[in-house]
């Protein structure tokens, strides 16, 4: 189910307190591999202006990394050490570094030219023609026989001049991840499950996970998590978990309330709550009548 | 890998054919969201296929570099001091909604500037060297709520213009409504713009040092300051006298100064006396004092002379010309035929009216008229004539009250309460009110249909705009208003943004939902109709709720 690579752990940022994921190949690992789903929260650089898909970074919530943490998927790092002063060295190596890209580029671009006039040769010979043509005819000068007029209008690719592009053309990448080495990662810390429900919320999230579900976040049906038999681009969640406290006391308003969000929607509302055992145990409600 | 002096780790950046590669977007279809789903997975080869083929679509898309010429990127440098950008030009559509200028320097906001990085407009340059977007994220929104700017780019993304919120309106519904605001001298108001609510300081704490450099429009928070009006002289305002009292002139916009608003008070006053002279028939000239709010601040109260040589009152003190002795009015009770002694000079009547010449007014015709007249009234009203209608008690109220003598006061009082026992009406239903279960409406308060069905409604409905401004108790209650949010526009103006059309707060999911004493105090602080939003957030998703009110008509029948 979930291919345990230790190659390389995933790196993510805490970032004000939110744990932030950079790198695409992370992104997409987590989710592939660890089953974990998160929040995109940027603009997609191919479409930044719409809501409908968002970039990275990715967001995860307290309990995904709380999980990952222990599962040993993920470094989290503290990434508050602010923007630092480049030295004189690095800002010449910065400098260098568009220098050779632009350089790089005036070939490339010199190259795709080149390619192009090849590809349209023809075309080119021909408007060459008719515009000798057309200045012929203006010259109205003793009509001379175009068979005559064999000049040569095959081209050499290779000598035709190609000015260097300006370098308002050349191409930068605006970098969405940190391109910096960093001297040093540091650790953050993680205090995750504090409160009581934190905790419970947590264990809750860890059994369920454990069984091999996909989970995600639950404010959209008015319940603390979602469950998904499978990815959840591809199946519609099963169940809505509301974790309670097991020795709360529970009004039958309250149960008539959650038994009519799941209805609503078609999803079943798992009661989840942790006893004194450490066990989880879950309770689903479903509306039924009498017939 | 390269060797540790170098600052670029070079395995997370584009090589030049890559960069090559992307200068054209070729592909800018964004893989849909939601579709048709399956409903649990059953190990079909489909479904399989199905997932991997979304699994190929998101790692080309969320892998795609952010490629742009450096001619069409806009550079600016970060200066963590005043936690601002600074543009080095602007380019671009951009700036018509984002950003202020501020000695001369173009500037933008942490938050806009995060945001043009994000949709490849900016780039963003510290010391020598870009800052990514990660090291944005963290540095830029220092001052700024995470959740802020995720609303801020929602927002932002779906062509919203979104601003800071710069308080509420200084002009009123009617001002607005007439377009006056935007015609008041706005550098005059600036100028006097030094105080500012308690609320209004709690919101734009947040700013850095140069917060002030965003200058002032129409929407600036000014609560108590006193601005000098250029109006123009004629103009009576007498009507809004009325309403503008003390208190309530700290709510409208023309804020007066100390002294205008004494002399407006004192001047109301002298009105209300405005006494009839009745011996000499004229009007007490010195009491008739229409204000005008000039440009003198001591209108004091003047002598008659002085207003009757003032020229800019010229206007009013015109009406006393007339000299009432000498217009003489019909004195109808008189018993017997009128006579009129001279008849009406013309020149008191108005135009187009041929002179009377008639000496003899017939007394008893003019009281038949008058009386046919109020029969046709009353028999509108009511159906029939008043004459005829049966107006008697059905029972016996002719009862006499005896009259109540005594010696002293104290005794007086004694055996007036005793008497109004003894003599109360003796009404054929004095049996209702005995008992322990009273009927609901008194004959008293039986004055029209309204108040009767008031006394039906037990639990009295809230009134949201009641007015009830929040003291400084409730400072910490008071929810802070993140943005004003402006439909995109092309007359869009970032001088003067006019009335936002939304206004949005912001809250994390965890907190609780907003009291209903701090929707109450939001809702009367800003009395204009702009709708106002939250945004929860929740670990990336954005949901937007408001509170809107709700009232229930209460039916009146005629009657």
């Amino acid at each position: 189910m979930c291919n345990m690579s230790a190659t390389k752990p995933i790196k993510v940022y805490l970032q004000n307190d939110k744990p932030l994921i950079w790198s695409s190949t992370d992104a997409v690992k987590i989710r592939e591999e660890w089953r974990i789903v998160g929040c995109l929260i940027g603009c997609l650089p191919r479409l930044p202006r719409q809501n409908n898909h968002l970039g990275l970074p990715l967001q995860l919530t307290k309990e995904e990394v709380t999980l990952l943490l222990e599962k040993g998927a993920i470094l989290l790092l503290n990434d508050a050490t602010g923007l630092k002063e480049p030295s004189e060295k690095e800002r010449e190596e910065f400098i260098e570094y568009r220098e050779a890209s632009y350089q790089s580029q005036v070939d490339l671009f010199r190259a795709e030219r080149k390619k192009e006039i090849y590809q349209n040769m023809a075309n080119i010979i021909e408007g060459k023609k008719a515009k000798a043509q057309k200045e012929e005819k203006k010259d109205s000068s003793e009509a001379t026989e175009p068979s005559e007029k064999e000049e040569d209008f095959s081209i050499d690719v290779d000598k035709v001049p190609i000015p260097p592009i300006p370098r308002k053309f050349s191409l930068v990448q605006i970098f969405t991840e940190s391109p910096y080495r960093l001297d040093q990662e540091i650790p953050a810390e993680w205090s995750h499950p504090e409160s009581k429900q934190e905790q419970l919320r947590y264990h809750v999230y860890r059994d369920l996970w454990n069984q091999g579900f996909f989970l995600s976040n639950g404010s959209k049906f008015g319940g603390d998590f979602l469950v998904y038999p499978g990815d959840p681009s591809r199946y519609h969640s099963h169940y809505i978990v509301i974790c309670i406290p097991h020795d709360k006391p529970m009004s039958a308003l309250d149960i008539v309330r959650m038994g009519r969000l799941g209805s609503n929607v078609r999803k079943t509302v798992l009661m989840c709550s942790q006893d004194c055992n450490q066990r989880i145990s879950y309770i689903s409600l479903q509306w039924s009548g009498i017939s | 890998k390269k060797k540790h002096e170098h600052i670029l780790s070079y395995e997370k950046i584009l090589c030049e054919e890559e960069l090559f590669k992307h200068r054209k977007p070729y592909d800018k279809t964004v893989p849909q969201r939601g579709g048709d789903k399956d409903f649990s997975p059953d190990d079909s080869w489909l479904q399989a296929k199905r997932l991997e083929k979304f699994y190929e679509e998101r790692k080309t898309v969320l892998a795609e570099p952010r490629v742009e010429r450096i001619g069409s990127l806009v550079t600016g440098e970060w200066n963590p001091d005043i936690q601002l950008v600074e543009l080095h030009k602007e380019m671009g559509k951009f700036w018509s909604t984002m950003g202020f200028t501020d000695k001369s320097k173009k500037w933008l906001y942490p938050e806009e500037a995060l945001f043009l990085m994000e949709t490849n407009t900016l780039e963003v340059w510290y010391k020598g060297l870009p800052v990514s977007i990660q090291q944005a994220y963290t540095e830029f929104l220092k001052n700024l709520k995470f959740e802020e700017y995720l609303v801020y780019a929602h927002l932002r993304r779906i062509g919203y213009v979104v601003l800071r919120h710069n308080g509420r309106l200084l002009s009123t519904k009617y001002e607005r409504m007439i377009k006056l605001d935007k015609h008041i001298n706005l550098k005059k108001r600036k100028m006097k713009m030094k105080q500012q609510s308690v609320f209004v300081e709690n919101v734009q704490q947040d700013s850095t040092p140069q917060k002030k450099v965003r200058l002032g429009n129409s929407t600036d928070s000014v609560e108590n300051c006193p601005v000098e009006m250029q109006v123009d002289r004629d103009t009576v305002t007498t009507g809004g006298l009325s309403r503008e009292n003390g208190k309530s002139c700290s709510q409208g916009s023309y804020q007066l100064s100390q002294r205008d608003r004494l002399n407006k008070d004192e001047c109301f006053r002298t009105i209300c006396k405005e006494s009839w002279n009745k011996k000499e028939g004229k009007i007490n000239q010195s009491e008739d004092i229409h204000f005008s709010r000039n440009k003198q601040t001591n209108v004091e109260r003047k002598t008659d002379s002085e207003y009757l040589n003032e020229g800019e009152n010229s206007k009013q003190t015109k009406c006393s010309e007339w000299n009432f002795e000498d217009i003489r009015f019909l004195d109808i009770g008189v018993p017997g035929d009128i006579q009129l002694k001279g008849g009406i000079s013309q020149k008191y009547l108005p135009k187009g009216i041929p002179p009377l010449s008639c000496e003899k007014i017939d007394k008893e015709q003019l009281k038949q008229k008058q009386k046919s007249q109020r029969r046709k009234e009353t028999e509108i009203r009511y159906g029939q004539d008043l004459d005829t209608m049966d107006l008697n008690f059905s029972c016996d109220v002719s009862q006499p009250v005896k009259k109540v003598s005594a010696s002293n006061w104290k005794e007086y009082k004694e055996r007036l309460l005793e008497s109004l026992e003894h003599n109360s009406f003796k009404s054929p239903v004095k049996h209702f009110w005995t008992d322990g279960v009273v009927p609901l409406i008194r004959p008293e308060e039986a004055i029209n249909t309204f108040s009767v069905l008031k006394k039906l409604q037990v639990i009295p409905q809230w009134e949201g705009n009641s007015g009830v401004t929040s003291n400084t108790d409730t400072k910490k209650d008071f929810p802070k208003v993140s943005y004003d949010v402006y439909k995109p526009d092309a007359k869009f103006r970032k001088s003067s943004p006019g009335v936002p059309d939304h206004r949005v707060c912001i809250v994390r999911s965890e907190e609780d939902p907003p009291s209903l004493s701090s929707i109450t105090s939001l809702y009367s602080y800003y009395d204009d109709e702009v709708p106002l939003h939250w945004a929860v957030v929740d670990d990336g998703e954005i949901a937007f709720y408001s509170f809107d009110n709700v009232s229930f008509p209460t039916q009146i029948f005629k009657g």
